[in-house]
Parts: structure tokens; sequence; C-alpha cells
């Protein structure tokens, strides 16, 4: 077949027309919409960063400014420089709260007056020890300490 | 419609006063043909319009530099092409699909278009169309449907007159196959 005939497949009176179609008085309004596009566009042009004005890196831009912000505020109001013990101990002898805080106070702000584990504890235990050793060492009689009392 | 031809659109395009009347005349000269080139392209009417009106913005930006190697109408059914082509490749890689399915996906389109009124026959003979490789896809429309010169759509494509003479011979030979089946 010759490339410039038409081809042959299409049966006789075929129309060859256009089987699309566009919108009523599509092409009537194309120009005005097209004017408005372009006006739209140079508005954005104007801005001096047009690609912050899609919405994707407006969010990521939205974001980054959270992060860096929560970071900073935590930054800032987190504590400069700690206390020592040594600065707190001074502090708490000098303002002569030791003296005001009472045992129950004690065991009440950590918990042991509530507290229903029997189990004594690493310190008290080596205590008890420490007792029995030295009462070995000096070989002191368990009669002389009720006598003694 | 009065006609302009291409020296008075540049001449009124030139100057500030006439500029966006030279622009608006050649908006309605040419709007209509390349619609439908686009549209036998990419088919969807929306996407058409869409990319008819990239092809009219980037026409006005480079309009001052146009220099008359060519006529207008195939300046603009360059622009006109190759964003159709930039649209088809986007599409097939923003969806990870490979040609074959896309070309499914438009054939099932043109199925529920509601602004597509051709009969069986002449869907057929889009989804027939469909199967061709993109270029072989303009050249069969470019020639078939518009009735072009080979020598402008050579200089549009940028292919030798022969090879599009070819191309052509071989769209109609694959459409011809697709159309005998079943």
């Amino acid at each position: 077949m010759n490339p410039e005939e038409t081809p042959d497949f299409i049966p006789e009176g075929f129309p060859k027309g256009n089987p699309f179609r566009v919108p009523e008085g599509y092409f009537d309004r194309f120009p005005a919409k097209l004017a408005e596009r372009m006006e739209e566009d140079k508005k954005i042009r104007r801005f001096p960063f047009p690609s912050l004005l899609k919405p994707a890196p407006l969010l990521a831009a939205a974001c980054m400014l959270i992060i860096a912000g929560v970071f900073g505020y935590r930054m800032l109001s987190g504590p400069a420089d700690p206390l020592t013990d040594d600065e707190i101990s001074t502090y708490v002898y000098q303002e002569g709260i030791i003296d005001e805080l009472e045992v129950d106070d004690i065991l009440e702000s950590t918990d042991m007056a509530e507290s229903t584990d029997t189990t004594p504890t690493r310190a008290y235990t080596n205590e008890n020890e420490e007792i029995q050793y030295y009462l070995l060492d000096e070989d002191i009689d368990d009669a002389d300490i009720i006598n003694e009392l | 419609m009065e006609e302009f031809s291409d020296r008075e659109l540049l001449d009124l395009f030139a100057q500030a006063s006439t500029r966006n009347h030279a622009f608006n005349m050649l908006v309605r000269q040419y709007q209509q043909r390349l619609y439908w080139h686009i549209r036998k392209m990419v088919l969807d009417h929306d996407d058409a319009d869409d990319l008819l009106q990239n092809v009219f913005i980037k026409a006005f930006k480079a309009l001052d530099n146009f220099r008359e190697d060519s006529k207008i109408y195939t300046w603009l059914y360059k622009i006109a092409t190759n964003e159709c082509i930039t649209f088809l490749n986007t599409k097939k890689k923003r969806f990870m699909v490979p040609m074959a399915d896309v070309e499914y996906q438009l054939s099932q389109n043109l199925e529920t278009d509601s602004y597509f009124s051709g009969d069986r026959i002449q869907m057929k003979l889009q989804q027939a169309i469909l199967t061709l490789p993109d270029k072989q896809r303009l050249v069969f429309n470019l020639k078939y449907f518009e009735e072009m010169k080979y020598e402008d759509m050579s200089e549009i494509l940028g292919t030798s007159v022969g090879a599009l003479k070819a191309s052509f011979h071989h769209a109609v030979k694959k459409i011809e196959e697709f159309m005998k089946r079943d």
C-alpha cells in the first residue's frame, strides 16, 4: 500500500470526522480562561519564592518551623548549669530546711511509708553483719550486753 | 473569524499597546487545531485543556524571541507535541506502570468518557491507535486526521520526510491488523 493512501481498513463512507467532543462553548471561553491563568501566574511570579506557594513545600516548611520551635523551646527552658550535690546540701543546711523535715515527711516523700516491701535493704543487712563481726572480734558475750542494758 | 498572517501577528505583538490584542488573536486563530492535536494524544478533555493553556503560556513567553525560520503554526505544534510527550512520559513514571498499562488505562477512560461520541468502529480505531508507540501515534494522527503535509510534520517532529512516510506506513499496518482481530 502506498503510505500516502488512506488506509483500506476504513469501510466505505466511514466518516473520518472527529469522535471527540468538548463542553458547550469551550472554545469561546478558552481565551478568557487562559488570560485568567496568566494573570494568576504573574501574581505567583511576583512572590520571591514561588515554589513556597505550592502546598507540599509550604507544608514541609511549616513542619520544619514547628520542629525547630519545639527544639528551641526545650533548649532554652532546660537547666543551663545543673547544681552539684555539694551545692544542694549546702543550700539545705544554710536554709535550715533539714531542721523542718520530719522522718515521716522524708518517708512519705520517698514512698517508703506506704511501701509493702519487707525485704531489708542491703545497707541494713550490712550493718547487722558489721555488729556481729564486732561482737565476735571483741569477744563480747550476749549476757554482758543484756546486763549493760 | 479574520485570519492574521504571521507577520501581522508578530508586528502587533512587538508593540506594547497591541501586544495583548495580538496574543488574543493568535490564541483564537490556533486554539482549535492545537486542542484537537493534543486531545488525540492525551484523550482526556481536562488534560488537553491544561496542556493547551501551557502551550500558549510558553508561546507568550517565547514569542519575542521567535525567529521566522518556521511558521508560527508549526512552531506552536512543536510546543504542543513536546508538552504531550512530556505529559505522557510523566504519567508513566509517576504511576510506575509499563507503557502498555497506560495505553490500556487510556483506552478504558475512552469508553467512559462523556466527551467521546464515536460509534463502535471509531472507538476501535482509537483503541488501535493507542497500541502504537507515542511518536508513531503522533505521525498517524497528524497525517490521517489533520492531513498535515510531511514537510510540516518533519519540521515539528524533527524527523526526515522519508522516515515519517515509513512510520505512517507501519502505523497503518499495525492498525489494520488490530482492526481485523475479533
